[in-house]
């Protein structure tokens, strides 16, 4: 008798496992039809095809894959920020809305806070299996997705694979070739200056180097460990504006600016109108993002050569290179309260769909027959002619409209999806080159999920509205001279510390802390 | 001659009430009235109505929670603005701008449509006319971005540097520039169209008048100061004071896409500041709070300008 109950027990045990394991079917099955309500911004690109994305046959597709219906609310394009506002003060709130933390104050944690939204997490194990899995793999994903008090607000974008960045210092190959220069063995600020002292001499109208402001402290001054927000060494959190890293960084822009080789244009003009320079032949290297380099390369005939990221010595030890430090990127679809509680399972499972491997493929590179077709058994694929060779509108338009921009997913890399960048060998060469550097790593990057109560990102954003504008300030006037780096620096650090930065430093300290110990 | 003697009793005459008068006056003028309702509907609903919503300015608004929810903070975000660190400069900074617009920006049109009344060549006349009304059809963000062009390095205004022999440099990115480079765009964009309300005044000043001071002796500019100037008067007046009503709310727009953190000391203005501030955030209630600090501001100012203007000149708006 004991065996037999045992043995049912066992069996009752295997058959409730077997039914937590087991995954979610699409389409999902339901006892009657359900319409869900999505507001989402729409793409640049598929802006200019559709006025909404149910015209889109690549979400009617998804709507008949997931069993769901959708209706889908857009706000203006250009005015997502003015268009969201309107929507949360207006009656009809949509059921889901994508990307909140792009356009809520505080983020999914204010937004539950205010009662916006549910908390998902009873509801992730059994009805999001894939998206559950993918965000427990270990300890430091787990960190990024759970908030300290346990929850999962969202889904969001997940991502563990990645290209190299995007904006690199690209230089001319052919001036290179007439210098003796290899653009691949310029890996040091050294190197770069002798390329940029050759040009300031043999090129006269030619402006050595202008780059915006933005591009050039992020992308080089990542080569002086310069990271422009709070990082953290060794688990203690420093705010990079009274570093000395900041300080020899400037001190190396401001010798640019005196020897002439960086434009008295430096700060007042964009990177658009600079890459007209460079195609122009005015400009003698600048940082850009590579597809735009490539494209503008191609349409004007100025070739480009693209260099290694340069850091200030050949072995320097480099810890801010932002990539793959954040497998949550922030981004967060959340579900409303607008929605019936009833129905959270059903949307659970309709969210999941896009972190299961087919649904992961079909959000990256679209519906198969639709956007693509397979050519072999081995995963290869090639992209249809309606995104291709559409009739109406081009490839760089048609890969917004082809694939699920913006939706929550697991994320494939562009390198492997985007029919823009596919197209061409070149660009995805150019796009990996130069993806590993030796001795640059993120160890001093903190994630973006390193979240703050709403006090607090209240009162540090009060610290740092000051903080940054004082800083914007300076860095540039020491770098054009107009104030003396070395006399003026430790007037610049106090004036740092009567604006409170070591407050808002130890705010930061907190919110990491409570992060580390989730 | 018999007396003529008037028998008939003394008329007395019952003063009529307002709503009285409001009646009578009505009934006389029926349709005047029922044009000017859409109008009046006009201002309720879009101007009287909405001011209701400035509590928001005295709480934590979140759209979400709506008015009624949100959490009530009384004067917490105009002392944030007051005493923030920034608060004197950005001030400091809108006032005189919008000052030297005044002084230097204000009687352009003035002068422009003084002379053009006095131009005797009527195809000129128009020639000139049209053409200056032109810029101000240009779009704010298309001027901007042909001074940043022309300010650049570059740029067209160092051709002149060039002449004088002097080095190149950037003008939007040089402080002492910034006020000239504002103030002579905004004068260029907007001086033709501001001067037809006073060519359209001018127009109207009797020619007996000029003729009149002719034979007194008055040469054309005697004329000018002594007839045309007198008859514009009101109008200026009115102009000024509607002017000065707007002291406090400079415009962003310009600003943000002429500035930059070279010349923040003196281009940063209240409605940049508060634009940089409220972007990070979403802050709708600081944004209303800098808003409504600042229309007080402009109440105050343009009632002390009306008082003023009656005493002095005897024209005024109210």
């Amino acid at each position: 008798m004991k065996k037999l109950i045992a043995l049912l027990m066992a069996l009752c045990l295997l058959l409730s496992a077997g039914a937590a394991l087991a995954d979610v079917t699409y389409p999902i099955k339901t006892d009657k039809p359900v319409k869900l309500k999505v507001w989402m911004e729409m793409n640049a690109g598929a802006s200019q095809v559709f006025t909404n994305y149910m015209e889109n046959p690549v979400y009617q597709r998804f709507s008949e894959v997931t069993g769901i219906e959708l209706e889908m609310m857009h706000p203006t394009y250009g005015a997502a920020g003015e268009g969201f506002g309107m929507m949360l003060a207006g009656s009809e709130l949509p059921d889901i809305i994508v990307d909140l933390e792009k356009f809520y104050n505080g983020g999914a944690v204010a937004a539950y806070d205010d009662e916006l939204i549910y908390d998902l997490t009873p509801y992730l194990e059994e009805n999001a299996p894939d998206y559950y899995k993918l965000i427990n793999v270990n300890d430091d994903v787990r960190r990024q997705f759970y908030n300290e008090d346990g929850k999962v607000l969202g889904f969001y974008y997940y991502e563990d694979e990645y290209d190299s960045l995007a904006d690199c210092l690209v230089v001319r190959p052919d001036w290179c070739e007439e210098f003796g220069i290899d653009p691949a063995q310029i890996t040091t600020f050294d190197k770069l200056e002798e390329y940029l002292q050759k040009v300031k001499d043999t090129k006269p109208g030619v402006t050595p180097f202008l780059t915006s402001k933005d591009k050039t402290f992020t992308t080089l001054g990542a080569g002086y460990n310069v990271y422009q927000g709070f990082y953290q060494e060794d688990g203690t959190v420093k705010y990079y504006a009274d570093s000395q890293e900041w300080h020899d960084f400037l001190a190396r822009m401001h010798s640019w600016y005196e020897k002439g080789y960086m434009g008295t244009d430096f700060g007042t003009i964009g990177n658009a109108q600079i890459r007209k320079l460079y195609s122009a032949g005015t400009v003698g290297c600048l940082v850009v993002p590579i597809g735009n380099a490539y494209s503008d390369s191609k349409a004007s005939g100025t070739p480009i050569a693209k260099t290694p990221f340069q850091s200030y010595s050949e072995d320097a030890k480099i810890h801010v290179y932002n990539l793959g430090v954040n497998v949550n990127n922030g981004y967060c679809t959340v579900v409303t309260t607008a929605c019936d509680e009833k129905l959270l399972p059903i949307v659970c499972q309709f969210l999941n769909y896009t972190y299961t491997d087919e649904g992961s493929v079909f959000a990256n590179r679209g519906p198969e027959g639709l956007s693509w077709v397979a050519t072999d058994d081995q995963g290869g694929f090639k992209f249809t002619d309606w995104v291709i060779h559409n009739e109406l509108y081009e490839t760089s338009i048609m890969h917004n409209v082809c694939r699920m921009t913006y939706w929550p997913c697991k994320r494939i890399p562009d390198t492997q999806c985007s029919p823009n960048l596919l197209r061409d060998e070149t660009a995805v060469a150019l796009r990996l080159q130069y993806a590993d550097r030796e001795n640059w790593d993120n160890a001093w990057l903190m994630p973006t999920s390193v979240t703050l109560t709403t006090d607090e990102n209240n009162e540090r954003l009060k610290i740092m509205s000051n903080v940054d504008t004082y800083v914007s300030e300076m860095s540039l006037k020491f770098i054009r001279g107009e104030a003396d780096l070395e006399t003026g620096w430790d007037a610049y650090v106090q004036q740092l510390a009567a604006y409170k930065l070591s407050r808002a430093v130890e705010i930061t300290q907190g919110a990491y802390d409570r992060y580390l110990s989730r | 001659m018999s007396q003529i003697v008037n028998d008939r009793p003394p008329v007395t005459y019952h003063k009529k009430t307002f709503f009285q008068r409001l009646a009578l006056d009505f009934r006389q003028n029926k349709m005047v009235y029922l044009m000017w309702l859409p109008v009046l509907a006009f201002y309720l609903i879009f101007h009287y109505a909405p001011m209701g919503g400035l509590v928001i300015a005295f709480q934590n608004y979140k759209p979400f929670k709506g008015i009624a929810k949100s959490k009530f903070v009384g004067l917490e975000h105009f002392q944030e603005f007051l005493t923030g660190t920034y608060a004197w400069r950005t001030i400091r900074n809108t006032l005189v701008i919008s000052l030297l617009q005044i002084l230097i920006g204000f009687p352009m049109p003035i002068i422009f449509a003084l002379l053009m009344n006095e131009v005797r060549c009527n195809p000129y006349k128009r020639v000139v006319q049209t053409v200056s009304y032109m810029p101000h059809f240009i779009s704010l963000v298309v001027m901007c971005g042909m001074i940043s062009d022309f300010a650049a390095s570059t740029g067209l205004f160092n051709v002149f540097r060039d002449l004088a022999g002097k080095p190149h440099l950037n003008f939007l990115a040089e402080p002492r520039y910034y006020r000239t480079i504002y103030i002579a765009s905004g004068i260029w964009k907007q001086m033709g169209w501001s001067s037809i309300l006073y060519l359209a005044t001018l127009s109207s000043v009797d020619m007996s008048l000029y003729e009149a001071a002719a034979i007194d002796g008055a040469g054309r500019f005697r004329q000018m100061l002594s007839v045309t100037l007198p008859a514009l008067v009101p109008i200026i007046a009115v102009q000024l004071i509607m002017r000065m009503g707007h002291i406090m709310g400079e415009g962003h727009q310009k600003t943000i896409l002429l500035y930059n953190e070279m010349t923040w000391e003196v281009s940063d203005i209240v409605s940049s500041y508060v634009y940089r501030r409220g972007l990070k955030n979403n802050d709708y209630s600081f944004g209303a709070a800098v808003d409504l600090f600042n229309s007080l501001v402009n109440v105050i100012i343009l009632c002390s300008a009306n008082y003023f203007s009656k005493h002095v000149v005897k024209e005024s708006l109210w």
